[in-house]
Parts: C-alpha cells; structure tokens; sequence
C-alpha cells in the first residue's frame, strides 16, 4: 500500500504523532483526510465565510495540531484527530469573527491556543525586530545552503543535537552546534544589516 | 545540578580538558552559577574563585566577560526552547537585562521562523502528499551509483596518466618539450623519428650479419681500421667516441615534481538538500624549481643552448595555470594543498586560497595553454563566493 493511502482512523493517537514527529510530510495524510470534514463543519457553522476563508481557518488548524505533535511530548488524542481539529477550526472561526472569548471557558484542551496571542502581542512589541529577522530568514531561505533548514529543524521542529547530526551528516553532534552557531550568527548579520536599513 | 549549572559546565568543558572538569564536583558549578548570576558585581570574586580552582591564571576580567555572555546567550535560548527549564533560578535570571534582551531576540527569531514555517507548510500540504509516495527503485540507485563510480574510476585514471606524464623527463629537444602544446605536430614527429631508428636498426643488423660472414676482425694493432678481404679499409668508430659528446651531457636532470588532490567543487547548495553529490576536481600543485636548477647547471657544464630553453620554457609557466574543470594544473605556486579550494557560481569557476582569503577566476581555455591568474575584485562577486564557502563549511 501507498504511504499516501494510509486511513489516519485505522492508527491509534500514539502511531499517527510518531509518524507526524518522524516526517512532516505525514501531516498532509491529516489535511487531506480531514478536510472535507472539517470544511463541512465550518459552513455549518453559518458564519457567511467565503470557502477562502474557510480554508485558511482549516490549514491554520491543521499547524496547530502539526505544531502541538512536535512540540508537546505529552500530547495524547482523546478524540479522533477530525474531532480534534474541528475543535480547533471552531476556535479560530470564533476568533475571525470576533466571538472568541465565548468559547475559551468551554474548550479547557485548546487552553494552549492562547500562546499564539501572546506570540502575536509580542510580535507587536517588538515589531522592528521582528521585521528584520523574517527579512533576513527570508535571504538565507532563498540563498539555499543548509542554514534555513538547519535553523527550522532546530527551532521550528524541535530536533535534537543528535537527530540533526543524523538528518545533516555531519560527523559529531559538537560539529552540528558549531554549525548552527554559524547560522544564527549570520542570520543575525543580515538581521542588523535589514535594521540598519530601516532606521 | 540545577539546569544552568549543566549549561555553565558545558561552556567550561569546550575550554578545559577532561581531567580539569572531572576533578569539579557539582557544588562547584552551583556555586559558579550563583556567582555568575550576580555578574557584573561580582567579577572580581568570580575571577578569583576561578583561579584557585583551575589553578591556571587563564580568567582575565575579559575572559570572564567572554563567559558571561556565552552563558547568557545559552541560558535566553535554553529558556525559548523551554519556558519551565529554569523555574528555581528564574527570579534571578529576570534581573539580567543582558537575559531579557537576549530572550526577547531569540524569541523574536523562533517566531520568525515558526511564521516562514506555516507559510511553507500552507503552500506544501499537496506535494507533501505526492512526495510520500515518491520513492526510487533500488535497482535505479544502484545503476547510477554504478555510473557515478565508474566516472569517477575514469577521471582516476587521467589523474594517474597526467602524474605519469609529469614524472617523464622533459626532452632536451624544444620541439619535444614543445609537445605538450601542440600534440598533434608531436605526434608526426615522433613517428618519423621512430621509423628512422627501425630503418637505422635494419642497417646495423644487415651489417652485423655481413660482418658476421665475411668473418672481419679488427687488426689488434690498430684497432681503427679493419680491412676487408678486398683490402678495403673501413673507419671503425670505438663506442667512446661516438659517446663523448653525451657523456657530457648526462647530468642528471631533476624530475618535475607534482603533488595532486582530489577536491570538491563548492557550489551553491540547492535548499540545503543534504544528499548532494558535489563534482570532484583533481587539483595539481606543479614545481618546476628543481628541475630548472638542474638544468641550469646542466648548461653552466656544457652550454647546451637546449638546456636553456626547456628553462624559458618552464619559467613562462611559473605563476600560471591550465583548467579544464575537471583537472587544474598550478605551476610554481607558494602555496599548499589544504589552502586551496575551487568554487562554482554561475557556471563559472573560481580557485580560493585560504591563506589570502582571495579568489582568483579560472578561465577553461582547450589549447591547454597556461593562463596567468586573477583576483577577483568586484565586491559583490566575493559577497557570493563567500556564502558559497560558508554554505559548504
């Protein structure tokens, strides 16, 4: 059987976040075989959304769950991953319609969503900042070279020194440090270089 | 130990050997840490502490400074990884601004990245589905894992046959040693000179055989002349003087000395793809210094103008260079092997030196003739080859 044909119903919560920590392309097994449903669930919910925005609140809800896999370690479904991210779609229809808050109390499991506004009012605060390191991710990202992917290994999906030493080739997890110091300290290079230019 | 005293002794043992850190139990690190916390005020204490523990003087006001800061930068982004990792010291931790400023950095950064990482996976949730299905025949990799050794096998082979040619004392002739620009006259050249020597053996051996039949020997008294039976008297050379004017031209020469290296090409790496497969290029240092000296000598003895233009000739090549992207040839240059790489941008190629930190153009040029080599000036040219070397540190 295809990878790309395995029914996410048939593995149990523990299978199918092993295999979304061990390759994020298994993700897209969620997003297709949940989408329909999902879609369906949100234009129940009559909220007068085009289906572009409902799609934008689905593919948002699906990170979330991928995000939640590779960052909580404890993470366990208690429902099936299409009730989980119907959960999560609700939230955020709630939230782009402005009736968030309603629901907060209710959904004690999706308590951790409310990072993401603290990450947002960060963001605000330090705008500047912020503004110059995605300018300058941006360069390394289209310059190719290892650098992106090793910074987003790390800090997006949450590798060890170990897993990136193995991912990477390189002969010794010290090696792999001194690789991703390299990187930050370009990255940040170019970040002050971006800031320079915007003062 | 607490979290930050395993960070802190982290930062030590990339500067002390084994036996230094095994000899520090854990309290130690507590303590440091302790101190470290109420940096600056307690520099002095700090310094102190230090010495009598690693009973070097190593810890200059600078140097703890350096550790400081090194352990502030792993403490803020320890602590964005995990916001729960130091909750016993965090009190402390908070009355750093030197903390605070480099967790708000590193917490701007992960965002930053976490942003670009959505938006990556947005636009890739259908070609993630199509590239778990992608997988290659292991009959495929095999054939071309099979092709790519046997070029490799192949371009082997050319580096031994150019170390062979290298190795072969440079005729006296200019027009041999003029060869190697011109193969093809090289070619005629040798050929009529080969058929002279089999015409020239055919000679000697019908003679021989005629010798051998009318039974000559050469008269004891005067082993000059011989004289046949019809009294007919021939020169008879004696080897010694058919070899005098050779004998002093038998100096020996010194060889061409040649070191070569496999290297790889550097190129831009393609998103960081960690499977590629860069091209390979044999590197050869060329050193002529050697054998020029000894054929100067040679010609201080005989004053054999042949001498002399094998060593113009030689001499024109010093500082130049011969490539042909798979071979690059460098003669009598100062520099060492491990000092050099060559890199490719744009399909063009350029040789770094690292002891200079400069690049020079290499120029493909199929008349193999050397080329004097350039350093690349244009400041954006080196901005990018200096990401390519980054990219492939």
């Amino acid at each position: 059987m295809k990878r790309s044909q395995i029914d996410i119903d048939s593995l149990a919560s523990e299978e199918l976040l092993k295999m979304i920590r061990e390759d994020q392309d298994n993700i897209s097994l969620v997003y297709k075989q949940s989408k329909n449903y999902c879609i369906n669930f949100l234009r129940g919910k009559n909220y007068k959304l085009n289906d572009e925005d409902l799609m934008d609140i689905y593919q948002d809800s699906v990170i979330v769950f991928y995000e939640k896999a590779i960052n909580d370690i404890n993470f366990i479904l208690t429902s099936s991953v299409k009730t989980f991210l119907c959960s999560v779609c609700n939230y955020k229809l709630l939230k782009t319609v402005g009736k968030a808050d309603s629901i907060v109390r209710i959904e004690d499991k999706l308590n951790f969503l409310e990072i993401e506004e603290e990450d947002e009012k960060f963001i605000k605060d330090n705008e500047v900042l912020y503004n110059s390191l995605e300018k300058a991710l941006g360069i390394i990202k289209d310059s190719g070279g290892k650098c992106y992917e090793l910074l987003t290994f790390f800090w997006y999906q949450k590798k060890s020194m170990r897993e990136l030493t193995d991912i990477f080739g390189y002969t010794n997890e010290q090696n792999t440090k001194n690789q991703k110091a390299k990187c930050q300290k370009r990255l940040e290079k170019i970040a002050f270089e971006q800031l320079k230019n915007a003062n | 130990m607490k979290e930050t005293a395993k960070i802190l002794k982290l930062i030590f043992s990339d500067k002390f050997s084994e036996t230094e850190m095994l000899r520090l139990e854990d309290q130690f690190w507590n303590d440091t840490v302790t101190q470290f916390l109420k940096y600056p005020s307690q520099s002095d204490y700090i310094s102190d502490f230090l010495k009598d523990k690693f009973e070097e003087i190593r810890f200059t006001k600078e140097a703890i400074h350096l550790f400081y800061l090194k352990f502030i930068d792993e403490l803020a982004e320890n602590y964005v990884l995990n916001e729960d990792l130091f909750e016993n010291e965090l009190e402390e931790l908070i009355k750093q601004k030197d903390f605070l400023e480099k967790v708000d950095y590193y917490k701007a950064m992960k965002l930053a990245i976490q942003d670009s990482e959505r938006k990556r996976i947005k636009n890739e949730f259908d070609i993630m589905l199509e590239r778990l299905d992608f997988e290659i025949e292991d009959e495929k990799i095999e054939k071309s894992i099979q092709i790519h050794s046997r070029k490799e096998l192949k371009k082997k082979f050319r580096q031994w046959d150019k170390e062979t040619d290298d190795k072969k004392v440079i005729p006296l002739n200019p027009e041999i040693a003029a060869s190697k620009e011109n193969p093809e006259k090289y070619k005629s050249k040798s050929f009529s000179w080969l058929k002279l020597a089999v015409a020239a053996s055919v000679v000697l051996f019908a003679g021989f055989v005629v010798f051998q039949l009318i039974d000559n020997k050469p008269s004891p008294q005067n082993p000059q002349f011989v004289i046949d039976k019809k009294d007919t008297v021939h020169h008879y050379k004696k080897e010694k003087e058919i070899d005098e004017p050779i004998l002093k031209t038998e100096i020996k020469l010194a060889q061409i000395q040649t070191q070569s290296k496999e290297i790889e090409i550097l190129e831009p790496s393609s998103l960081g793809y960690t499977g590629n497969i860069n091209l390979q290029i044999s590197v050869n240092l060329v050193s002529h210094s050697e054998r020029i000296e000894s054929l100067d000598k040679a010609f201080q003895e005989t004053q054999n103008p042949e001498y002399q233009t094998e060593i113009k000739y030689l001499k024109d090549k010093q500082g130049k260079y011969i490539f042909d992207t798979e071979t690059l040839e460098i003669f009598d240059s100062k520099w060492k092997q491990d000092d050099l790489k060559v890199l490719k941008s744009e399909n063009e190629f350029y040789l770094y030196v690292e002891s200079e930190k400069s690049f020079y153009k290499l120029e493909i040029v199929k008349s193999k003739k050397p080329q004097a080599l350039f350093k690349v000036t244009d400041e954006n040219l080196i901005e990018t080859l200096d990401k390519i070397l980054f990219e492939n540190e």
